[in-house]
């Protein structure tokens, strides 16, 4: 009786306990001061290595302003070059000496100045990295006095302003590989206030920065699925939550649908050797498997550029935020017009046929044994990617090639990719993304071609950025060879794609610059100019 | 066991008119036959389940898709015939498994002599400690996740609760007068075990087995909803579930809702089939 | 109190706990196998696969020589289990914290859902039980029978889908997923941050876990009506309320609470999925990221914190049985 009558107690009292927890219901909407902004963004976006440039930090394959680093240069809205540290900058002749005086009044925020050294370190260090950040064609950087640094190329590199404009300046003095990711100490508009892996990184400003002072003084970044950012927005508890096409069908009360224009385009890599192949080693050592026995037939890659309709999934997949794309490079100055092709399946199944393809019982077509078929990888997470994936699969089904698409991670997919086609996202306010696609040894799609990798050495030879177009255009078609849907066909681009995110009504949300590829952070360039009305 | 003395008048009054034994036996067919073309039609499916149409994408439930269509324009009703299909297959082979295990383990625990006895019952409890969802995660991620890790976990975990039964049942057949005067006869341990013992332990091995289908079913469709089981390719009722969850705040009920439904109604099936075997099968436990 | 009476009981208690260690250091080698044999390498989770490529040879050696890898695997859990005994789980990868932090606010979190979970199930299907054995054939039988057959077939993390369909999207009063407030640090979330968020992952819970008890109740109240004494107590003209009060409860609660004490592990179950939709931040959460996320230490701490967890609640429904069944108590059974 004693027992039964404590038990009874016990759970009076914890169920009182429950019920007063739940009627003092405290439901902490963040309220927006004035100064201050959360946004959510792709959880892909957070970089597992941290926020150091020298491992890739803003300068990688997604690029950005660094924020926690000051860079030597950097890109304006118009995609022209501007300053950031330097004062100016001068090229030999020759093309293999850059020389950059910088200011001499800034200073990192653990108050040591900022001077020629720490340049000249951050470069030598990233150099020996072997990040995104393609730096291969330095040979040293030394610092000459306190305020002037001089490059060393082994090769002219005319889109080196680009990579000036996203490589963060890191402290010597502080600089430990191991804990700088986590801590980064720069010189500038924001420091890292707290980072909690898997989920948010706050900003504060920089009180002693040495620019325009920033408007927004605390930005709070959560990293987010699709699904979660747009519950976010519906619970109104981020300012701006990027979102995806399939979202905008149920707009968000009290937000504005933003859609920002970019060089953010999705295509498929086609690797362009027979299976067996390996990638050069990576700087562990390791090799990954390369090579495709069935997009390794030229037939089978011109026949995917013209079986496509881009137009289709442009308004089905992207309900019209985003167009269709024929290049890496779309509108930019350095785009080729040869580039482009026209939808025509009929097209694509004679090129088959002529190649010596027939139709099977399936419908698909074989050649000595050997079925067009093969898988397609595609990152799960990402809806965009998966409708696309979802779209080239029937598109290509109508002309006889079969295509199974495997949803993964990007993790999984870096080292699966250079042997399985994969919808990959591209696009750089650099020409050099033509170089990271098509120059031997460099690209996804094992793709080689003396002609193509000797234009794009011509390119980077030349003595200015403007002088340099024409190369980035011949190599993509000369007139002769190329990497045309016509030509080698290694890559098909498929659509331009709009970053679209969903801000609060009374924010205004200035970012006028055109996004390069990676959802995320770009968003954030001109966080410091942004304001609440 | 005691029930069949607590009948009073008045219960007994309420006798169904319907004979108990028939009435069983049609649930077991109806349940039979259901499960059966579920799994028979998502077989013969094909690619329908996979197959995206722009046009109708984001449809709600209509007469030429019944359950609606996804982001895709995929059918839902294929997606999820599918799916189940998928699902009934994973728990078919992992409640095999699993029974024959726990079989063999019941038997060596309740013959093998005391030691092997407390050995496995300790095994059982160890296996019975850890949430079965913890490890059926702790398997699968052991096994490096996707397809072969699900059934492999599901397959390995389901066997504690049948090893117990069939422990018991033997230790209690072991005790029954007439083995014992089978054995006093001088009829061969052999020809007691042959004759006596496996008519006696089989049916309740066999219920067990269709029992244990629900759960794998279930855990199943849990593990990878979770994440750590089919890839998300696959039209598993788990990853169906779980790509719903992503549309649920965009208000697109029918996602979640028929396939979970289908999901509930093959599980409660599997285990009336069960539940109806075990009344055909041993009337002692037939009460109400 | 005679302590006679109970030394059986006593004695119990210290044979099973004796026993409930065994069983946790099993579980922990159990766990630690399973966890080791993955081949998700920790490194590879630790730094992903983009920075494995660019990592240098030597550089790896450093992180190989971190995670323990070149330690031989007896050395490795030996190590692991000393740090344990003193409170040190490692450290988790995902939230590079210290695991006994995580767990402990996890655990916090946790417990709170399930208590209530437990309790309201418990209640709720223990009423519901003795409704439906003493209306045995009614129709009010019928509908809670038929329910609790329904609730235990129905997927949880299902039926967590829809109910968040209906309060959140429909009737839009109450939270749809996110219950880590912005601005907090996930693993030091608690609860009481937002409580809103606890409501509809303890109703999940608590339907589903209604079906075993209310069946249970129902046999046992079946049993115990039709016992002679209750018959003679209705032939005095005793009301229905008195008989349950005076004879019918003592001998079904003490059964009922013990088949909720040894249902811990089933609630555990559903939490983890509960937990997974609601995004609550809970030890079940914190399970399955881990392990979608490569963080070992972290896994093998909920593995066994939660198997303590069981063992325990089997431990108490144990002693309450032995509680009920006199021949137990005096120690004549425990054997």
């Amino acid at each position: 009786m004693k027992n039964k009558k404590i038990i009874v107690l016990c759970l009076i009292i914890t169920f009182l306990i429950t019920l007063v927890g739940c009627s003092k219901n405290t439901d902490k909407n963040t309220n927006s001061a004035k100064d201050s902004v959360v946004i959510a963004m792709d959880a892909e976006s957070e970089p597992a290595a941290g926020f150091d440039p020298i491992m890739g930090w803003a300068a990688g394959e997604h690029t950005h302003d660094p924020l926690f680093q000051s860079t030597l240069l950097i890109t304006k809205d118009d995609i022209t070059i501007g300053y950031d540290l330097a004062k100016e900058y001068t090229i030999s002749s020759d093309g293999l000496t850059w020389t950059f005086k910088i200011r001499s009044d800034v200073k990192f925020t653990d108050g040591v100045p900022l001077t020629a050294k720490d340049v000249a370190f951050t470069y030598n260090n990233a150099m020996k990295q072997a990040t995104e950040t393609d730096l291969s064609m330095l040979k040293s950087v030394e610092a000459v006095d306190d305020t002037t640094v001089k490059f060393h190329f082994k090769t002219p590199h005319s889109a080196f302003a680009y990579t000036a404009a996203v490589v963060g300046i890191v402290p010597e003095h502080a600089y430990k590989a191991e804990t700088y990711g986590k801590n980064p100490i720069g010189s500038g508009r924001y420091v890292l206030k707290q980072w909690d892996k898997g989920q948010q990184v706050i900003l504060e400003a920089n009180p002693n920065y040495y620019g325009e002072k920033p408007n927004i003084k605390k930005v709070t970044i959560v990293f987010m699925s699709e699904d979660a950012s747009y519950a976010a927005a519906k619970g109104g508890q981020v300012d701006v939550a990027y979102t995806a096409p399939s979202y905008t069908v149920n707009p968000v009360k009290g937000y504005n649908i933003l859609a920002f224009n970019s060089v953010d385009v999705r295509g498929l890599n086609l690797p362009a050797v027979p299976a067996g192949h390996k990638t050069p080693a990576k700087k562990s050592g390791e090799t990954y498997p390369a090579g495709n026995n069935v997009t390794s037939n030229l037939a089978i890659r011109q026949a995917i550029a013209c079986a496509i309709d881009r137009e289709a999934i442009v308004k089905n997949v992207l309900y019209g935020y985003g167009s269709v794309a024929y290049s890496d490079s779309i509108n930019e100055p350095w785009e080729n017009e040869a580039m482009k092709t026209s939808y025509d399946p009929a097209k694509a199944k004679s090129i088959l046929e002529a190649d010596g393809w027939k139709l099977n019982a399936e419908g698909i077509y074989e050649k000595q044994g050997q079925k067009a078929e093969f898988d397609l990888l595609y990152i799960a997470s990402n809806s965009v990617r998966t409708g696309i994936a979802m779209a080239v699969k029937e598109m290509l089904k109508q002309v006889g090639i079969k295509v199974n698409p495997i949803g993964s991670s990007w993790d999984k997919i870096s080292t699966l990719c250079y042997e399985t086609p994969h919808v990959f996202g591209a696009g750089l306010h650099s020409p050099t993304s033509i170089r990271s696609h098509y120059y031997t040894g460099k690209n996804f799609a094992s793709y080689s071609n003396p002609t193509v990798d000797k234009y794009i050495d011509e390119a980077l030879a030349a003595t200015s950025l403007e002088a340099s177009y024409q190369y980035w255009k011949k190599a993509q078609w000369d007139g002769t060879t190329g990497v045309t849907p016509q030509a080698d066909s290694p890559w098909v681009w498929l659509v331009e794609i709009k970053h679209i995110y969903f801000a609060k009504e009374n924010l205004n949300v200035v970012d006028k610059k055109i996004h390069p590829h990676g959802y995320g952070w770009t968003i954030v360039n001109n966080v410091h100019k942004w304001s609440w009305k | 066991m005691n029930n069949t003395s607590s009948v009073t008048v008045l219960q007994k009054y309420q006798r169904r008119k319907l004979n108990q034994r028939s009435q069983t036996i049609i649930y077991l067919a109806f349940g039979g036959i259901f499960l059966f073309a579920i799994t028979l039609i998502g077989t013969l499916l094909g690619d329908v389940a996979i197959t995206t149409n722009f046009t109708q994408k984001n449809l709600v439930p209509q007469m030429a898709h019944p359950f609606g269509t996804d982001y895709l324009g995929r059918d839902m009703l294929s997606r999820t015939l599918k799916g189940m299909s998928i699902s009934i297959y994973i728990g078919l082979f992992a409640s095999v498994i699993s029974a024959l295990i726990a079989a063999i383990l019941g038997a060596a625990a309740a013959t093998l002599g005391k030691k092997v006895d407390a050995i496995i019952t300790w095994f059982i409890d160890l296996v019975m400690g850890i949430p079965h969802l913890l490890l059926l995660i702790l398997i699968s991620y052991a096994l490096g996740r996707g397809t072969f890790g699900v059934v492999v976990a599901v397959a390995i975990s389901h066997w504690p609760l049948l090893t117990r039964i069939i422990r018991g049942e033997i230790l209690q057949l072991k005790e029954a007068n007439y083995i014992k005067i089978a054995g006093k006869l001088g009829q061969s341990k052999m020809k007691i075990v042959a004759k006596h013992m496996i008519p006696h332990i089989f049916p309740q091995f066999l219920v067990g087995l269709v029992l244990l289908f629900p759960h794998a079913i279930l855990h199943e469709a849990a593990l990878t909803f979770l994440g750590f089981g089919l890839p998300p390719e696959q039209p598993g009722i788990g990853i169906i579930l779980s790509e719903s969850m992503k549309y649920l705040a965009l208000g697109m009920w029918w996602l979640a809702l028929f396939p979970g439904v289908v999901l509930l109604a093959t599980v409660m099936l599997f285990d009336l089939v069960g539940q109806s075997l075990r009344k055909i099968i041993d009337p002692r436990s037939a009460h109400d | 109190m005679d302590v006679e009476k109970y030394s059986g009981i006593i004695r119990y208690i210290g044979k099973s706990i004796v026993k409930i260690v065994s069983l946790l250091i099993a579980v922990s080698i159990l766990s630690f196998i399973l966890v080791s044999a993955s081949p998700v390498d920790p490194i590879r989770a630790y730094i992903g696969e983009v920075g494995m490529a660019n990592m240098s040879a030597e550089n790896l050696a450093k992180l190989e020589a971190y995670f323990g890898l070149n330690i031989p695997p007896v050395q490795r859990y030996w190590n692991w289990f000393s740090d344990f005994v003193q409170g040190n789980m490692g450290s988790s990868l995902l939230y590079r914290q210290p695991v006994a932090d995580v767990i402990q606010v996890k655990f916090m979190n946790s417990m709170v859902l399930m208590t209530t979970a437990w309790m309201f199930s418990g209640i709720l299907g223990f009423v519901l039980g003795i409704v439906a054995g003493l209306y045995r054939g009614h129709w009010i039988d019928k509908l809670i029978k038929g329910y609790s057959l329904l609730v235990a077939s129905t997927p949880t993390f299902w039926l967590a889908l829809v109910l968040l369909m209906v309060f959140s999207v429909w009737l839009q009063i109450l939270p749809i997923g996110l219950s880590v407030p912005i601005g907090v640090n996930a693993a030091e979330v608690t609860v009481f941050d937002n409580l809103k968020h606890l409501l509809l992952p303890a109703l999940t819970l608590s339907v589903i876990g209604i079906a075993n008890i209310t069946l249970h109740t129902r046999e046992k109240m079946i049993d115990i009506m039709g016992e002679d004494y209750i018959l003679f107590a209705k032939a005095r003209g005793k009301s229905t309320v008195s008989i349950i009060r005076n004879h019918a409860l003592r001998n079904i609660i003490l059964p009922a609470i013990t088949l909720q004490f040894a249902s811990i592990s089933e609630i555990f179950g559903g939490s983890v999925l509960v937990e997974q939709v609601f995004s609550y931040p809970g030890l079940g959460k914190a399970a399955v990221s881990a392990g979608l996320s490569g963080d070992a230490p972290l896994l093998l701490g909920v593995a066994v914190i939660s198997a303590a967890l069981v063992f325990v609640g089997n431990l108490i429904a144990n002693i309450l049985y032995g509680i009920i069944d006199p021949r137990i108590r005096r120690g004549s059974a425990y054997e």
